[in-house]
């Protein structure tokens, strides 16, 4: 009985640990359905700015590779599902890849030649996106690329 | 290493389970933290991080690591459970059973990353939560058979020790403790094995990638033959011992040896199964 009794606690413990698991992820939304879209950066904040720019200029110069982020400057990024990355940069397109790591606070951006941008995703919702570009090896600065999300008009919105 | 249990454990066993499970544990942490950009074999920062998801309100992200707490927390579980159940029957048995579940998550996750991996959240994310689970076994398997002694998968309490040992040792009474000094050594070794481990996972992720899960796994195989050769070999003996005609046979002129050193060893293994 005693034993019944044990197990009956435990069965319904752990249902409640998976139910309350199950019910946050149907309470919330995959951080990758919600970057799909497109997105026009708006903003760039450097923290110890100088610092940041000085290093990866002295990072290109010493070094034989590329430095460790590239200056994306009012580019619009739009999240194509499949990983695909369509950046616009002065009204030339390129196609990256992206996916999401960890728990989806890690934002990885593929170019073609093997090198990899790593951001943290310190903001993911509707209308703003915030990505945190760390580096750990040569900058010692913070940059921080602040997006807002582009309204795509429908084609009853364009008739209006 | 694992077929003797809690008190009947020598320093020695304890060297050897925590040294070849703290290089696995340390490789592991930082395969998953370059491969995946999260821990994976210490949950004290995910329960940091699930407070601050929580507080931003990203369900999404407190419910990835709620889950991935909850499976370190289901390994422990899990082989506890075998400990305390499968050791009257078979001490060897129910020792070594968590450490082969562990080995079958670790080459799931590195064949899995090898050959199938697409780099999707979902994945990623499975993934994670399979090596914490794995590491979750391995942490619940040495300190339940160790008493408590040997914890592998993260350092926090072990350097806690031995800032307590240290402090200790200031002191004549506590340096003159082999007791104290044993357990310097066991937690130093430790220390050392799992940094050592995670040395060697970031300069060899480079060049294997996923396929040093599979190295991982050789490590807690040899944990395994380890014993498992020993189960054979005293088994072996005990059978030769029960033959009519074989006796002890005095091979040195020296007193007492080795038959005392079989005596003792004979008794150790009794002990222990």
């Amino acid at each position: 009985m005693t034993i019944m009794k044990l197990w009956i606690t435990y069965s319904v413990v752990f249902t409640c640990g998976i139910l309350i698991l199950l019910l946050l992820f149907r309470a919330s939304t995959n951080p990758e359905e919600v970057i799909l879209g497109t997105w026009q950066e708006t903003d760039w904040k450097y923290e110890k700015g100088i610092a940041f720019a000085a290093d990866i200029a002295a990072a290109s110069k010493s070094k034989t590779t590329q430095p460790e982020f590239s200056f994306h400057k009012a580019e619009d990024w739009e999240f194509l599902p499949g990983g695909r990355l369509r950046l616009t940069i002065a009204g030339q397109e390129e196609i990256l890849s992206w996916c999401m790591k960890g728990r989806g606070h890690v934002l990885q951006i593929k170019y073609g030649n093997d090198r990899t941008e790593n951001y943290q995703l310190t903001v993911l919702d509707n209308h703003q996106m915030v990505l945190n570009a760390e580096s750990d090896v040569q900058a010692r600065g913070i940059a921080q690329l602040i997006f807002e999300r582009k309204k795509t008009e429908t084609y009853a919105q364009k008739i209006q | 290493m694992l077929r003797k249990y809690s008190n009947s454990r020598t320093l020695g066993d304890n060297v050897r389970l925590g040294v070849l499970t703290a290089f696995s544990a340390g490789m592991v942490n930082i395969a998953s933290l370059l491969l995946f950009f999260s821990f994976s074999s210490n949950v004290t920062g995910h329960y940091a991080i699930l407070a601050a998801e929580l507080v931003k309100g990203n369900l999404f992200q407190a419910a990835v690591v709620l889950g991935w707490v909850f499976l370190f927390f289901f390994g422990g579980f899990v082989s506890n459970m075998f400990v305390i159940n499968l050791n009257k029957k078979n001490t060897y048995i129910a020792h070594a059973l968590p450490i082969v579940l562990e080995i079958i998550c670790l080459v799931a996750v590195g064949t899995y990353g090898h050959f199938f991996y697409k780099e999707t959240l979902a994945e990623t994310e499975v993934m994670l939560a399979l090596m914490l689970f794995a590491m979750g076994l391995q942490n619940g398997l040495t300190a339940s058979i160790s008493n408590f002694t040997v914890k592998t998968t993260h350092l926090t309490g072990i350097t806690t020790d031995l800032g307590i040992l240290f402090s200790m040792f200031t002191r004549k009474e506590y340096r003159r403790s082999k007791e104290l000094k044993n357990k310097a050594v066991l937690l130093l070794s430790i220390a050392a094995a799992y940094l050592s481990g995670a040395v060697v996972s970031g300069i060899t992720y480079m060049h294997m990638g996923f396929r040093l899960f599979y190295v991982v796994s050789v490590f807690l195989v040899v944990v395994i033959v380890y014993d498992f050769y020993k189960v054979k070999l005293f088994r072996y003996l005990h059978v030769k011992r029960k033959t009519p005609y074989t006796r002890p046979v005095q091979l040195s002129n020296a007193k007492h040896f080795p038959k005392m050193q079989i005596q003792r060893e004979e008794e150790e293994e009794v002990a222990a199964c």
